[in-house]
């Protein structure tokens, strides 16, 4: 339904004889469609609305697993040495290691610089929100995937006159679209802004319309192949 | 807190951990401290470049505490029984095969099994224009559920539209028929596909 007005007064744009007064009259009528669309909840876009966090469940899992084989070794070799048997071979090895080695040594700062890599990747993983595959809607608990946007903005501009191609990104706060076509930037860009207001993103989101002359209607290649034939079957004739 | 909450904290304080030994050691092994003019408490370690990490004569003093052992015992016994229990968590059957709802939550005791709650909620929500696909689940602790839908639209769906929809249709029902006014909903909506049209497929026209 969102759709319907937007795709009228986009298409009305180019197809009518060009008179300055007309083009207001479209926009108004796009930005009263897509506030009446999107205006479900009445709340208004958040610029730090946020998605949802994902749970890091792989990453805990892999050092809850390291801690468990670290920890029950350790566990296992102090109780059993405590209860009078020798220590197993490689906890003997790592306190040899340790009481020849001092910091300087090329091991210990490598193990050393690892372990501060390691760190600040869990630290990193600790802190960001990551799932940043799904943009928050203003529906609370709604999200939206964000190549489903980008299809979203793509079909529609796909509908376009003269688009040939079209290539659309989206990103947290910004919907890059690449049009390639014999098309007016200006129309290109009113009609993919109502459709992507017409998505009831929680975050605003920007949208950058850049365009590029494509190649002329058929592709060149047909041409080459059958353009030298016409002549020179009339020459021959 | 929540599991998102449980393995974040774990991930911090592994992470910090680490990044503090390593620090400690790059900075002994590279003679920080000397070339930033930097004096360390007393007590502060690793702060010769050659002296061992952890001496014959260090370790005979740790060890020497008649405290020394029964601690790492026990905290080696936490960590292995929190890293089991958390395990555990994991395995734990995260929905609920069905829904309680008792007076305090709803008008009448019933017992309403999750499949049936979520077949209604993915037949109503099919049913709305523009969807291509649904799958509903019914989740959330005992006390608060939550029906949490994943929504495929067609190349031309509108996402207000299914908000709008779902808003007033499949949940309101479903809240209306299970009594539960303050049902939550969670909806992770996505679209088809595009289907890009292949020059190739398309007739020659003379």
């Amino acid at each position: 339904m969102n759709a319907g007005p937007a795709g009228d007064g986009a298409a009305a744009g180019p197809a009518e004889p060009v008179e300055p007064v007309e083009s207001p009259e479209p926009e108004a009528a796009q930005t009263v469609a897509g506030s009446g669309v999107a205006g479900g909840p009445e709340v208004e876009q958040d610029p730090k609305a946020r998605g949802p966090r994902s749970p890091r469940t792989a990453p805990a899992f892999l050092t809850v697993l390291a801690v468990l084989v670290l920890a029950g070794g350790l566990l296992y070799d102090v109780i059993a040495v405590r209860s009078g048997f020798a220590a197993a071979p490689w906890r003997a090895r790592v306190a040899h290691e340790l009481a020849v080695r001092g910091p300087d040594d090329p091991w210990v700062l490598a193990g050393a610089g690892v372990a501060v890599v390691l760190g600040a990747l869990l630290l990193w993983g600790a802190f960001s929100a990551g799932a940043r595959r799904w943009l928050p809607l203003r529906e609370p608990g709604a999200v939206i995937d964000r190549s489903g946007v980008a299809v979203l903005i793509a079909v529609r501009a796909a509908e376009l006159p003269g688009v040939q191609g079209t290539r659309v990104r989206v990103v947290r706060r910004r919907t890059v679209v690449r049009v390639t076509g014999a098309v007016d930037p200006a129309a290109v860009q009113r009609a993919l802004r109502a459709e992507l207001a017409a998505i009831p993103l929680a975050a605003p989101n920007r949208l950058d319309v850049r365009v590029r002359a494509g190649r002329p209607a058929h592709p060149h290649r047909h041409g080459g192949l059958e353009e030298p034939a016409g002549p020179s079957r009339g020459a021959a004739s | 807190m929540s599991r998102g909450a449980v393995n974040r904290t774990i991930l911090a304080v592994a992470g910090a951990l680490l990044v503090a030994g390593g620090l400690l050691v790059l900075a002994g092994g590279l003679d920080l401290y000397r070339r930033l003019g930097l004096s360390m408490p007393a007590g502060w370690p690793l702060t010769a470049r050659t002296r061992p990490l952890l001496g014959v004569a260090a370790r005979a003093r740790v060890a020497g505490h008649s405290w020394w052992w029964p601690v790492v015992i026990a905290v080696l016994v936490l960590l292995v029984i929190g890293a089991l229990a958390w395990l555990a968590a994991q395995l734990r059957r995260t929905r609920s095969g069905s829904l309680e709802l008792a007076p305090p939550l709803a008008a009448t005791a019933l017992l309403v099994r999750g499949r049936a709650v979520e077949d209604v909620v993915e037949a109503a929500t099919v049913a709305l224009p523009g969807v291509e696909r649904v799958s509903a689940q019914l989740g959330g602790p005992p006390g608060a559920p939550v029906v949490r839908a994943a929504v495929r639209l067609t190349t031309h769906g509108s996402p207000a539209e299914l908000l709008e929809g779902f808003r007033t249709g499949p949940l309101a029902r479903t809240r209306r028929s299970l009594g539960l006014p303050t049902l939550r909903s969670e909806l992770r909506l996505r679209v088809a596909p595009q289907r890009r049209p292949s020059r190739r497929k398309q007739p020659r026209v003379r």
